[in-house]
């Protein structure tokens, strides 16, 4: 009996093969993402190892400094003067800040041979540098710091307080990519330019025939010693592995992080499978109904109607890892196109095979609560109609006491996480609320979608009475509106969660970066002389416009110990200043005899709105505080004086702010570099580091959107087949509608339209749980971002889902249209 | 004038051996104001003649006239037109669209062609035929009878050129049958209005004025009932 129950369930799935894939298509994408990240994986580590590395291929031994010290002069000249070894390469990176201090500009001068097999650069133009105050600019640091060979650059240690050292640029050369500004010189000349001695690292090239192994042991008597410096020495070719492991590692994180998007997609696949199981069995009650009447039993019924899932997910999950190995297989070949060598993934069969066993697992699961609800059928719904059978019975009395009971947990676990903030469980108590809130969300849906049809349907039904009808179709199925809703609502979600969340960080970044780069360019005079013509040149340059001069000068707070810049600027003049906030006090209120203090000068002073407080330097300041900022002062400064107060501090610097007003920031920036000229002052980009700061949010936002767009991806495929199947069993329905009256081209708008409805409810539900979770979490994190309601974001985030759900709709909808008229008379 | 006109249909379904002539050379006139029942053996294109009548199918060759409105050669657009405008329709079963309420299902036509509903006729249909107490129910919530009523409701209240009805009673016990039979008899002697009804019984061909009996896809007999009736 079991078996004919199987027989006749599955008989339509082999009959129907493309009907199974639609069904499954969920299970499909899901499969297809999850094996497509496997192989990805497996191509980036296989591609990391095979080419990635710092280490020369020629280095023959590496001697390195595992501890906090470096190795010193001495054991550097040690190693260098071993019998057998050729040459031996000091390897540290310094970083500066380049020109003034306060420009921002940060340039890292690498150590390097500059030529021979332990080098790692090659030389574009002019020479390596030679003597010890020179140095070799990369391409694109030059380009960016308008540096030419044979120009100067100065360069600051961190410390404020340290003289800087005027550099000569001997040659442009091409080294390895990277996100920070390079230079490069020898070992030496970096140490001194730098003033620490010794290097963390050594690089050896031992000699033709030396004795490596003895070489190596040599140095384990003499050196490892060190108990600051805690040396090792290891072979080129054992470094170039482990510096790939690392690499590897760090990959290893990365897509741990992937992993959680892509769990969560195939979360909203199962929720797409069981609906859309759901729906396949409800088409089929009556043939369920027959079955139950002559006799098959009910646990006999779910049997069949999960075997029949598994299949479809073994099935469907096949063809997804099927589909994910070709493209897999293909990538390198597209990446050679394009100029990039990849390593192939193979055929990892064994991840395949787990893929596939767990589509069918997880799809045989998602089908158990549809199949228990369908195998409950009472054999009288054999002999009902159709169109009585097309009706939804009303919501129970026990849905509505589980969604409340769930609503009320998850108030009660929200106050209590509310109760904790910033403590470190707070966060796992935040996914315990999303979850239960979703969970509410799962159980109420039905519940909630008349009346958000009833908010959301109102501009539809205006529309006249194909917005009616669609309007009316999907609140005639509440439960099936509401099972795809709310996988649409699980990726809106986290979209306006991510989206809140990217906000708040961009307002905090705009913040920091309207202090210190409040302008795209400065320019820092070294004396004041000629400073008025150049600043009336760059005024009457079209190309240039918030032309604002400033005055800078150090002081330090109380005793000495707290060294800070102050500037004297009009804070209203600059676009990018005005939008700076206090955290108290007024910013406006800046007169003579009064101060604004960064965050920082604040607390060091100990300094509250209304102090007074001392400004010490050559001259000093006695200064009332008028407003403390959120953090630092314009160009990273501590305080913001009136140019008079300035002047009683002695020994101040001047310069100008200005903004680019046309044309591209390079030519901008060549042209400001010459009429600067005259003043025999430094220039500096201050929009590059703004431009970092950005580039860096948005590419945060770009790579969280893109891995959010996995789940949004499934909920789209999920109201695509829901209407697809809704269509299916709605000839009938489709017919009358033409026999009645309606044209082909407004059927096919009232499907659109129903699609697009499945998705805007999701998208409104999801906006409504997103925002407050986003919130929390920023409260919880403790970071002081501010919230933030980004409603233009939002919008287009509803807009876009209804938009794309309505496309998705649109294929079943031209299925819909074809119905001939006919069909409405046909008694089944 | 007649409210619909057949001339030499011919309907032939499939091609080659598989050809059937489900309708062979019929033609005939409806008179405006009368009731005229179809009956015939099972497959003797009763269903086939009515669809090709109401626009519903397309004929392989002769012509049809509902009102001063040529069908033959109209598009799919013009056809859906003249369905909502100058026809009304009573089916056996699924009638009405689920999700719509019976008011909503009644004010459908008048919706589609973006007219305002006739308040007066509404009101008067739906007291004729008792459904008034029932207009908030969905067809799910409603019996059989019920459901042909507001589906005769929904024909009714657009003052079509002609009403089709295919087997209206087969899914009706006798009483509802009969009752639903007699409002489509009074519809047309009280309202004028025109009505074409395909049926199996002889009792509710007995309502009607006139009968046409198909066989093989042509008409065998043409029946007037007057002096019967009255
Ligand atoms: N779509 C179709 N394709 C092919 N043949 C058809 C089709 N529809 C009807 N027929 C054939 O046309 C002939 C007339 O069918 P029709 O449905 O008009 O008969 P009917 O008089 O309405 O019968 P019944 O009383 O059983 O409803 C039959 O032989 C039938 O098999
Ligand atoms: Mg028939």
């Amino acid at each position: 009996m079991t078996a004919s129950v199987l027989r006749t369930q599955l008989s339509g799935v082999s009959r129907r093969p493309g009907r199974l894939l639609t069904t499954g298509l969920s299970v499909l994408v899901a499969a297809f993402v999850v094996f497509g990240t496997v192989l990805a994986y497996v191509i980036v580590t296989r591609t990391t190892l095979d080419t990635f590395s710092e280490t020369p291929e020629a280095v023959s031994l590496v001697v390195y400094a595992a501890g906090g010290e470096p190795l010193n002069p001495e054991q550097v000249a040690e190693v260098r003067g071993t019998a057998g070894v050729r040459q031996a390469a000091g390897r540290v990176t310094a970083t500066f800040t380049v020109g003034d201090a306060s420009s921002g500009n940060e340039l890292e001068l690498i150590a390097d041979p500059g030529s021979g097999p332990l080098s790692r650069i090659t030389l574009l133009s002019g020479g390596y540098p030679r003597s010890d105050r020179e140095i070799a600019m990369d391409r694109r640091a030059a380009a960016r710091l308008g540096t030419t060979v044979g120009g100067t650059l100065r360069l600051h240690t961190g410390d404020r307080s340290g003289k800087p050292v005027t550099v000569t640029v001997t040659g442009v050369v091409d080294g390895p990519r990277d996100a920070a500004e390079r230079a490069y010189a020898h070992d030496e000349a970096v140490a001194r330019i730098s003033g620490n001695p010794g290097f963390p690292r050594v690089d050896v090239l031992a000699a033709d025939g030396a004795d490596v192994q003895s070489m190596m042991n040599g140095w384990s008597e003499r050196l490892l010693h060190d108990p600051r410096a805690y040396i090792s020495v290891t072979t080129g070719e054992a470094m170039r592995v482990r510096e790939a492991h690392d690499a590897v590692r760090q990959l290893d994180q990365v897509f741990a992080l992937v992993a959680m998007f892509v769990a969560i997609a195939v979360v909203a696949a199962a929720l797409v499978a069981t609906s859309t199981f759901r729906i396949v069995f409800a088409q089929r009650l009556r043939q369920l109904a027959l079955l139950r009447t002559i006799g098959a039993q009910r646990n006999q019924l779910i049997l069949a109607l999960a075997v029949e899932g598994a299949v479809t997910g073994l099935v469907t999950g096949a063809v997804g890892v099927v589909l994910a190995q070709l493209a897999g297989l293909a990538a390198p070949a597209v990446a050679a196109a394009s100029g990039r060598t990849l390593t192939g993934p193979g055929v990892p069969l064994v991840a395949a095979v787990a893929v596939v066993a767990g589509a069918g697992l997880l799809t045989a699961g998602a089908v158990l609560a549809p199949a228990f609800a369908a195998a409950g059928v009472a054999p009288l719904q054999a002999l009902r109609a159709a169109s009585t059978l097309a009706a939804e019975r009303g919501v129970a009395a026990p849905r509505l006491v589980a969604g409340l009971l769930l609503v009320a947990a998850t108030g009660g676990l929200g106050w209590r996480t509310a109760g904790r903030m910033g403590s470190s469980d707070a966060l796992i108590h935040l996914v315990g609320v999303g979850a239960l809130g979703f969970g509410a969300l799962i159980v109420l849906g039905p519940v909630l979608i008349r009346p958000i049809l009833a908010v959301a349907g109102w501009p539809l039904r205006r529309l006249g009475s194909t917005g009616n009808l669609a309007v009316s179709g999907i609140g005639g199925t509440p439960r099936r509106a509401a099972a795809v809703s709310v996988v649409v609502a699980l990726g809106v979600t986290m979209l306006a969660g991510t989206v809140v969340g990217i906000s708040s960080l961009r307002l905090w970044t705009d913040r920091e970066m309207a202090a210190r780069t409040p302008a795209d360019l400065a320019m820092f005079a070294e004396s004041p002389d000629g400073l008025d013509e150049v600043m009336a040149g760059v005024r009457a340059d079209p190309r240039f416009r918030d032309v604002t001069p400033f005055r800078m000068a150090d002081f330090t707070a109380l005793s000495g110990n707290f060294s800070h810049g102050a500037i004297a600027i009009d804070m209203a003049a600059m676009p990018a200043l005005r939008r700076l906030e206090a955290a108290t006090g007024n910013i406006a209120a800046l007169g003579p005899g009064t101060v604004i203090l960064s965050a920082v000068a604040a607390s060091d002073f100990g300094a509250r709105v209304g102090d007074v407080v001392t400004l010490r330097s050559d001259g000093a300041a006695r200064v009332e505080v008028v407003a403390i900022l959120t953090g630092d002062a314009p160009l990273r400064m501590g305080a913001v004086l009136t140019s008079a107060d300035l002047d009683a501090l002695g020994n101040s610097s001047a310069g100008f702010l200005a903004d680019v007003a046309t044309g591209t920031r390079n030519e901008a920036l060549a042209e400001f570099r010459r009429l600067s000229g005259p003043a025999g002052a430094e220039v500096a980009v201050l929009a590059d580091e703004r431009d970092k700061a950005d580039g860096e949010v948005s590419s945060l936002f770009a790579a969280a959107l893109g891995l959010l767009g996995l789940t949004v991806l499934i909920a789209v495929v999920g109201v695509g087949t829901t209407t697809g199947l809704s269509v299916l069993e709605r000839t009938q329905e489709f017919g009358l509608a033409r026999a009645l009256g309606l044209t082909r081209a407004r059927l096919r708008m009232m499907v659109g339209l129903e699609a697009g409805l499945y998705g805007l409810i999701g998208a409104v539900l999801g906006v409504v749980l997103g925002v407050p979770m986003a919130w929390l979490t920023l409260e919880s994190l403790r970071l002081d971002l501010p919230l933030t309601f980004p409603v233009g974001w939002l919008t287009t985030i509803v807009v876009a889902i209804a938009g794309i759900t309505v496309l998705a709709g649109l294929l079943p909808a031209r299925r819909a249209a074809r119905v001939s008229p006919v069909a409405a008379l046909a008694i089944d | 004038m007649a409210a619909v006109t057949a001339t030499d249909l011919v309907k032939v379904y499939g091609t080659g051996d598989r050809a059937v002539r489900a309708l062979d050379g019929v033609s005939a006139t409806f008179a405006r104001g009368r009731f005229t029942a179809i009956m015939g053996p099972s497959g003797s294109g009763k269903s086939t003649f009515m669809h090709c009548l109401a626009g519903l199918d397309t004929v392989t060759s002769g012509r049809i006239t509902i009102g001063d409105t040529e069908l033959t050669g109209l598009s799919d657009k013009a056809l859906t037109a003249v369905r909502r405008d100058q026809i009304g329709f009573v089916f056996q079963a699924f009638n009405l669209l689920p999700q719509l309420t019976a008011r909503q299902n009644i004010t459908l036509p008048a919706e589609l062609a973006g007219r305002a509903v006739d308040r007066d006729l509404f009101d008067h249909v739906v007291g004729v035929l008792g459904i008034g107490d029932r207009l908030g129910h969905r067809p799910c919530e409603l019996s059989g009878g019920q459901q042909q009523r507001v589906a005769l409701a929904r024909a009714l209240s657009t003052r079509p050129e002609v009403i089709f009805a295919d087997e209206p009673t087969g899914n009706l016990d006798s009483r509802s049958g009969a009752e639903v039979l007699g409002f489509l008899r009074d519809s047309v002697h009280r309202l004028g209005q025109t009505v074409v009804m395909v049926t199996h019984d002889p009792d509710a061909a007995g309502y009607a004025d006139r009968v046409l009996t198909l066989a093989d896809g042509r008409i065998v007999k043409d029946t007037a009932l007057q002096d019967i009736a009255r």
